[in-house]
């Protein structure tokens, strides 16, 4: 996963890029503003997620299923950089490691798919349709999870979020 | 020319008459497009200031502060973009460098109605049916086969210069005009650009009737640095504003134009879809 620094991980750029950059990073405590989604509940310091190279050094917090430490099934994780804006993935994740997802940029969306740590091409539209399904899902369960912390204005977020990525390749 | 501004001018500046003359003046010397230099600060001159930020700055706010940076680049001598007038300024960050590609995809607010897509009609789901037929027979909400006859026979896969795609093969040979243009034009972008796809046979999202304009293989979706433009926020990459020029050139309809803002989408306007038909084996 290289979504800022020009690594195009559907594309010829990005295979160079992802395999050796993948770097795990914990899950922190810290104190995103709401409109991220974030609670204290999530910020559970036992979960990891795996996290792109580019990630390094940012406050990074799963929004999703733990299991055994590490983060699991679908779920949002949120990059905050001091003073930058900050990044999301939306997606799908298997024992840490990203499987698929959309990462959210200040220029737009990223679509990536892995195997293992290598990076898929995804050139066919199909495989990016697909992807944007599983970045909507995604949200929605982060949606879920909001709601049901009684936190409404992450969840409106959320649900907002997975409506621009349902829509995405219309 | 002043040399010096008595005010700030853009979103949410003090705006003096003269200096907005002055600011809107210099933009166009620099490829901009504020319209004319009638003092008056509008969205169209805001605009503008955004879209020569983003070759220098990452979030660019449409505000020039008197000797503030962007007003020392845009007082500084020479004028941008050469050969390019239709669009914004190329960004200085080095060609090939994070930088560079982050800048080209820098958002800016979509261009306003007028600006681009002159002289060409987009095509709608009747007018391709009409004039091209039916692709399928039944459709779903993934990607299916063409399987009109005429059409299938006129299905192609290949490059069109940075990637291959496949679509109607009349489609494909514009795109490789279009794209060997940009190459020699703005060849560091040309290197940035990539595909999600371009024919592609389903139901528009929650429709049981309408199709997607990808499902005749004449419409395209683009990427830069491997990022689509988000669909629907009224902005858009800076580097699909530099390569639109070109792309309506050719007859290709910009989809940032849309009721609902679509720039990474290209499709064939209606007088170059007519002329698809009449290049079929």
């Amino acid at each position: 996963m290289t979504p800022a620094t020009g690594g195009d991980i559907s594309g010829r750029g990005t295979r160079l890029a992802a395999a050796g950059l993948l770097l795990a990073v914990q899950v922190v405590a810290g104190s995103l503003a709401s409109v991220t989604g974030a609670r204290a509940e999530d910020r559970l310091p036992a979960c990891r997620v795996v996290a792109p190279q580019t990630w390094q050094g940012a406050e990074i917090q799963w929004i999703g299923r733990c299991n055994s430490g590490l983060a699991e099934g679908l779920g949002v994780a949120i990059a905050r950089f001091n003073g930058q804006p900050q990044e999301r993935f939306f997606g799908s994740v298997a024992a840490g490691k990203v499987v698929e997802g959309v990462i959210e940029l200040p220029g737009g969306y990223r679509p990536m798919r892995f195997k293992g740590d290598a990076p898929l091409p995804l050139d066919e539209r199909n495989q990016i349709i697909a992807v944007f399904r599983v970045a909507s899902a995604a949200a929605q369960a982060a949606r879920d999870r909001r709601r049901a912390a009684g936190d409404m204005p992450a969840a409106r977020e959320f649900d907002d979020a997975a409506e621009r990525l349902a829509n995405q390749m219309d | 020319m002043p040399t010096q501004l008595s005010g700030s001018v853009g979103s949410g500046g003090m705006n003096v008459r003269s200096d907005v003359i002055t600011v809107q003046t210099l933009l166009t010397q620099k490829g901009q497009r504020p319209g004319t230099a009638d003092g008056i600060c509008g969205q169209r001159t805001i605009a503008a200031i955004r879209a020569f930020q983003a070759g220098f700055m990452r979030m660019p706010d449409g505000l020039i502060n008197v000797g503030g940076l962007t007003w020392q680049r845009l007082n500084s001598g020479g004028a941008g973009a050469p050969g390019a007038p239709t669009g914004p300024t190329p960004p200085s960050a080095a060609p090939g460098s994070p930088e560079f590609a982050r800048s080209m995809t820098t958002t800016v607010p979509r261009p306003a109605p007028g600006t681009f897509n002159v002289g060409l009609t987009a095509v709608s789901n009747r007018w391709m049916r009409e004039n091209f037929g039916m692709p399928r027979e039944t459709f779903s909400q993934d990607c299916q086969a063409v399987t009109n006859a005429v059409l299938k026979r006129n299905v192609a896969r290949e490059s069109v210069g940075p990637f291959t795609v496949e679509g109607l093969r009349p489609a494909i040979s514009s795109l490789k005009q279009v794209f060997a243009e940009i190459a020699t034009s703005q060849p560091d972008l040309y290197r940035l650009m990539g595909t999600a796809g371009m024919l592609c046979c389903r139901y528009q999202r929650g429709s049981t009737t309408a199709i997607s304009n990808h499902s005749w293989g004449t419409a395209i979706d683009l990427k830069i640095n491997g990022v689509l433009d988000t669909r629907g926020d009224n902005r858009v990459q800076v580097g699909l504003t530099l390569i639109a020029p070109i792309f309506n050139r050719y007859g290709w309809y910009w989809g940032a134009m849309f009721g609902t803002e679509d720039a990474m989408h290209f499709e064939a306007s209606q007088s170059l879809a007519q002329s698809f038909k009449q290049q079929f084996a």
